[in-house]
C-alpha cells in the first residue's frame, strides 16, 4: 500500500469540485421552485436545467475517466482523524456498502441505461417506479399529443382566457401562475384556429380558401376528418345514388 | 389545302405491281426533271362494313340486300396531325326517346311508321330546327359520305371503339398499308408513288397508288385558315370575298384536267381515277363561307374568337385527298 | 383501358364541407367543372338481323358463325362530352336581345352567327366518352370497366355520330369541382336539369339557357362522389390491384367523411336493350 500521488490527489479533488458544481445548482433549482412566486420565467428555468445537465455530464466524464484509480482507492482513517467529533462522516467514508437509496438509484439507472425499455417495461410489471419511455413511444406521444390537444380543444367554445368552469367559479380564484393579469373579455373572438395549423401542413400549401375542419391521424396511420354532427337544414338526398348513376347512363328518369 | 388526285393501279396478289413501270415512267416522261425522291410517305387504311352486309345473300334468303355502308379510316403520314374517317350516311335520322322502351323492335320489317321518328306528333314538336334535322331520309340513292378528322390518338381509340362496342354494326374487313412510299417533285407537281399491301386479314399485295398534287397558283390556297388571325398591319384582307363557291369548283375542275394530263403522260393502263370524288371541296367551301362571315363582323370580334380557337389551325386539312383516298381504296369486300 | 371507381352520395350541406377536406387532403384547389353531356344509344336498322344458322355447311360457316355471333353483341349507350363554361350559357355577358337570343330560333344562316361572347355550338369541343357495364363478380370491393375516352370534331357532333350509328336520346348538364389525388380523379359533382319545355329536344341545344334556371335532378340538390383511376392494361392484375389498394387507401382516409362504395353493377349498365 502506497501513499497517494500528488497526481491522484489532483484527481480526487477534481472530482469534489465538480461533485459541488453539481449539488450547488441542484440547490439552486429546488430553493428557485420553491421560493419564488411567481414561478420563474420559463427561460430561467430552462438555463438551470441546461447547467445541470453541464455538471453531470462533467461529473460523468471525471469518473469514467479516472474509473480505474477511484476503484482501486481504499479510504481508511489516518492517526490523526478526528474519530470522535467527525464519527458519521468516518462511517459514511468507511462503508463497504452503498446506501440502500442510493443502491436503488444506481440500480434504476442501469436497467435505464443498459436495457431496451421496452422490454424494461414487462420485465417490471410489477415495480411502481414511474418507466421510461422508449423512442418509439415518445414518437407516438408525441403524435397524439397535438391532435388529442386539438380535439380538446374544439370541444370547447374559444374565445377567452378562461374556461366556463372557471368563469363560474370566480375568475379571482384562477392560479395561472402568470404574472400579468388576464382580462376576461368573454365574446371577444379568439385565434382559434391558431392550433390547427401545425397538424395539417397540407394546408399550408395553398392559400387559405378552404380550410381543414378538423383532422385526426388514427392509430392505424390514415386520417380522418371531421364532419359537423348536425346542420339547420339538413337535406337528406331523395333520389337513390343507383338512380342518379342510371340517368347519368342512359338518361332514363328516375 | 393543294389540289390533289389519286390513282390506283391494281395487280393481282401474286404479280409484281406497276410501282417499278411508274417510275421509269416518271424518269422518261419528265427527262429534264431530277427524279431523285425528297423524302418517304407512309399511308394506312382501315375498311369497316355494316355487319349485316358482310352476310352473304345465301344466308339472309328472302331479305332484299340493303345497300352496303361502309367506314373507312385513313391515316397519311403528311397530315401526321389528321385522322380521317370517312362513314356512309344513315339511311335515315333516328332518335330516341330517353324513356321510351326499345323504339324499334329489332326483328319487325323496316315498316317506317313504327319509328318513333316519323310519328306525327313527333315532328310536329320540332319546329324549324337545322336544316339537317330531318325526319327526311338521305334519299337512299346518293352515296353519301360523312368525312370527319380528329387527332391521331382519337383515330386508334375511335377505330378500337368500333371494333370492341359495334360489333352488331361495324364489322372491320380489311387493313391496307403504304409502308414506304416514295415523294418526288416534278415541276408544278409533287407525285407520291408506293406499293398498297393488305395486312388484314390476309397479307397480300394490292396494288400500287399515285397521288398528283398540283402545286402550282391556286384560288383555294390564298384563302386564310378559318381560324387565322388577320394580319394586323394590313387589316383584313378582303380580297377573298370576291371569291364565290362556283370559282373553287371550277379551280377544281381545271387543276382535275392538269392532274389528268400528267396522269396521261405516264402512259400507265389500268388505273382508277379519284379526283373528282363526292363532296370535293366542301371544307374549302366551309372555308370560304367563314371568312366571308368572318369580314362582316368588326376585327375585334374575329380576333377573339380566333384566341379561343385551340392548336389545330385547320382542322379539315386534307379533307379532300383523304376522300380521294377514301374512295380509290374502298375494296369491295 | 380500365377505369376503376368508388362512389358516395353526398347531401348538399356538406358539400362545402367536403370540398374544404378534399382541398386539404389533395393539396390542390377544387377545380370547377361544367360539361354538356350528351347521351347516345347505338341503334341498328329493323328488320335485318335474322340469320339462318345450321343451314350453311360450307367453307364460310365459320365465317358467318363469327359473323352471326357480332351480329348478336352487344350494342351501348355512349356519351359524348364538351365543356362549357358558365359564361356559355345564356344570360351572361351582356347579349344584346335579338332573335337569337330566344331560344329556339335556331339558324343555319352564317351571317347570323353568335359573336365570340356568346356560346358558340359551332365550335363547340366534344369527346367521347364510352364506358362498358362494370365487370361482374370482381372479388374487390371497387367498380371496373372497360372505358374509352377520343376527342371529336368540333361543332354539330349528330351527323358524324348518326352516320357511325349512335341516335342522340337526351343531354343534360354536370356541373362539379375535381381534384386530383396523386393517380386518383376525384369528382364531386351532380346533374344539371335543363328547363323543362313544351318542346322535346331531338337534338343538342344549339343555345344554352340561362344558368341559374338549370335544376339538379336530385331536387334536395345533393352531389355525387367519384373517385376513379384509368389503368392503361387492364389485363394485367398487378397494376388493377395496386389501383383498387389506392381507391381503397382514400376510402379509408374519407371514412369519417363519406362512404365511398362500389356502386351497383346494373345502375351503370350501358348496353342497349
Amino acid at each position: 500500500m502506497s501513499a497517494l500521488t500528488q497526481d491522484q490527489i489532483k484527481v480526487l479533488e477534481q472530482s469534489r469540485q465538480r461533485l459541488v458544481q453539481l449539488t450547488r445548482s441542484l440547490g439552486s433549482l429546488i430553493a428557485s421552485l420553491n421560493q419564488s412566486d411567481p414561478l420563474p420565467p420559463w427561460s430561467s428555468l430552462q438555463s438551470q436545467a441546461s447547467i445541470i445537465s453541464n455538471n453531470l455530464l462533467g461529473v460523468s466524464e471525471q469518473l469514467s475517466e479516472h474509473g480505474d484509480l477511484l476503484s482501486a482507492l481504499v479510504a481508511y482513517p489516518g492517526p490523526e482523524y478526528p474519530g470522535r467529533t467527525q464519527s458519521s462522516t468516518l462511517e459514511q467514508l468507511l462503508r463497504t456498502k452503498l446506501d440502500p437509496r442510493v443502491e436503488d438509484w444506481l440500480s434504476r439507472g442501469r436497467v435505464a441505461g443498459t436495457h431496451d425499455p421496452d422490454s424494461a417495461l414487462h420485465a417490471d410489471q410489477n415495480s411502481t417506479a414511474p418507466k421510461p419511455l422508449s423512442e418509439t413511444q415518445l414518437a407516438e406521444l408525441w403524435e397524439w399529443a397535438p391532435l388529442e390537444a386539438n380535439e380538446e380543444a374544439r370541444r370547447r367554445n374559444w374565445g377567452g382566457n378562461f374556461t366556463l368552469e372557471e368563469r363560474e367559479a370566480g375568475v379571482q380564484n384562477v392560479v395561472t401562475g402568470l404574472k400579468r393579469q388576464l382580462e376576461d373579455d368573454e365574446g371577444s373572438e379568439g385565434e382559434e384556429e391558431e392550433e390547427e395549423d401545425e397538424e395539417e401542413d397540407e394546408a399550408e400549401a395553398e392559400d387559405e380558401e378552404m380550410d381543414i375542419v378538423g383532422v385526426h391521424r388514427k392509430a392505424s396511420g390514415g386520417l380522418e376528418f371531421d364532419i359537423a354532427t348536425h346542420h339547420a337544414h339538413a337535406l337528406e338526398p331523395v333520389v337513390p345514388l343507383d338512380e342518379i348513376l342510371r340517368y347519368m347512363t342512359t338518361g332514363r328518369m328516375p | 389545302m393543294p389540289i390533289t388526285g389519286v390513282y390506283f393501279v391494281p395487280s393481282h396478289p401474286n404479280a409484281s405491281t406497276a410501282l417499278g413501270t411508274i417510275t421509269e415512267r416518271l424518269r422518261s416522261a419528265f427527262v429534264d426533271e431530277d427524279l431523285t425522291p425528297i423524302g418517304r410517305w407512309a399511308l394506312e387504311h382501315k375498311l369497316m362494313r355494316d355487319t349485316p352486309g358482310c352476310l352473304p345473300a345465301s344466308a339472309n334468303p328472302g331479305q332484299q340486300t340493303s345497300k352496303p355502308r361502309y367506314m373507312q379510316f385513313l391515316s397519311l403520314s403528311h397530315y401526321p396531325h389528321h385522322g380521317f374517317i370517312y362513314t356512309s350516311e344513315p339511311l335515315e335520322k333516328p332518335f330516341h326517346p330517353p324513356n321510351a322502351a326499345s323504339p324499334v323492335p329489332p326483328s319487325s320489317a323496316a315498316s317506317p311508321g313504327a319509328h318513333p321518328i316519323n310519328s306525327p306528333g313527333v315532328v310536329n314538336a320540332t319546329p324549324q330546327s337545322t336544316g339537317s334535322n330531318a325526319a327526311t331520309p338521305v334519299s337512299p340513292t346518293t352515296d353519301a359520305m360523312r368525312m370527319t378528322s380528329v387527332p391521331p390518338s382519337a383515330y386508334n381509340t375511335l377505330f378500337q371503339h368500333f371494333t370492341y362496342a359495334c360489333q352488331p354494326f361495324w364489322c372491320h374487313r380489311l387493313t391496307v398499308a403504304v409502308p414506304n412510299g416514295a415523294v418526288y417533285d416534278m415541276g408544278d407537281f409533287r407525285v407520291r408513288v408506293g406499293d398498297v399491301r393488305q395486312t388484314f386479314p390476309a397479307a397480300r399485295v394490292r396494288g400500287t397508288v399515285v397521288e398528283i398534287e398540283w402545286r402550282g397558283p391556286s384560288v383555294i390556297e390564298s384563302l386564310p385558315l378559318s381560324d387565322a388571325i388577320p394580319d394586323a398591319d394590313s387589316g383584313i384582307d378582303v380580297s377573298f370575298v370576291a371569291i364565290e363557291e362556283s370559282d373553287i369548283d371550277a379551280e377544281l375542275a381545271a387543276t382535275a384536267s392538269l392532274i389528268r394530263e400528267f396522269w396521261t403522260r405516264l402512259q400507265v393502263d389500268g388505273g382508277r381515277e379519284s379526283i373528282l370524288v363526292p363532296s370535293l371541296g366542301k371544307e374549302i367551301k366551309d372555308r370560304l363561307a367563314s371568312c366571308k362571315r368572318r369580314s362582316a363582323v368588326p376585327a375585334e370580334t374575329a380576333l377573339e374568337n380566333a384566341t379561343v380557337q385551340e392548336a389545330d389551325p385547320d382542322p379539315y386539312a386534307g379533307a379532300d385527298l383523304a376522300r380521294q383516298y377514301m374512295e380509290a381504296l374502298r375494296f369491295n369486300r | 383501358m380500365h377505369e376503376l371507381l368508388l362512389f358516395a352520395s353526398v347531401p348538399v350541406h356538406q358539400r362545402h364541407e367536403l370540398l374544404q377536406q378534399l382541398a386539404g387532403l389533395t393539396a390542390m384547389q377544387p377545380r370547377h367543372c361544367l360539361e354538356r353531356r350528351l347521351i347516345f344509344k347505338a341503334y341498328r336498322k329493323p328488320g335485318l338481323v335474322t340469320v339462318r344458322t345450321g343451314a350453311s355447311q360450307d367453307l364460310q360457316s365459320a365465317e358467318l358463325q363469327r359473323l352471326n355471333k357480332m351480329l348478336n353483341g352487344g350494342m351501348y349507350y355512349t356519351q359524348v362530352v364538351g365543356s362549357v363554361s358558365e359564361m356559355d350559357f345564356g344570360g351572361a355577358g351582356a347579349a344584346p336581345p335579338g332573335p337569337d337570343d330566344t331560344a329556339m330560333t335556331d339558324t343555319n344562316d352564317d351571317a347570323n352567327a353568335p359573336p365570340a361572347d356568346q356560346y358558340d355550338y359551332a365550335h363547340q369541343p366534344w369527346r367521347l366518352e364510352f364506358r362498358d357495364i362494370p365487370e361482374a363478380g370482381t372479388r374487390s370491393a371497387v367498380t371496373a370497366r372497360v372505358m374509352s375516352s377520343a376527342a371529336l370534331p368540333r361543332g354539330d357532333i349528330v351527323p358524324p355520330m348518326n352516320a357511325w350509328g349512335y341516335s342522340f336520346v337526351t343531354e343534360y348538364v354536370v356541373e362539379g369541382d375535381v381534384f386530383i389525388h396523386n393517380d386518383i380523379v376525384i369528382f364531386l359533382h351532380r346533374v344539371l336539369h335543363y328547363p323543362t319545355t313544351d318542346q322535346e329536344y331531338r337534338e343538342p341545344r344549339r343555345q344554352l339557357p340561362v344558368f341559374k334556371d338549370m335544376a339538379p335532378l336530385e331536387k334536395s340538390g345533393s352531389y355525387v362522389l367519384q373517385a376513379s383511376i384509368t389503368v392503361q392494361d387492364g389485363s394485367n392484375q398487378e397494376t388493377m390491384k395496386t389501383a383498387s389498394q389506392h381507391l381503397f387507401g382514400l376510402r379509408e382516409q374519407l371514412k369519417s367523411a363519406v362512404r365511398l362504395e362500389q356502386a351497383d353493377r346494373l345502375s351503370l349498365d350501358t348496353r342497349a336493350k
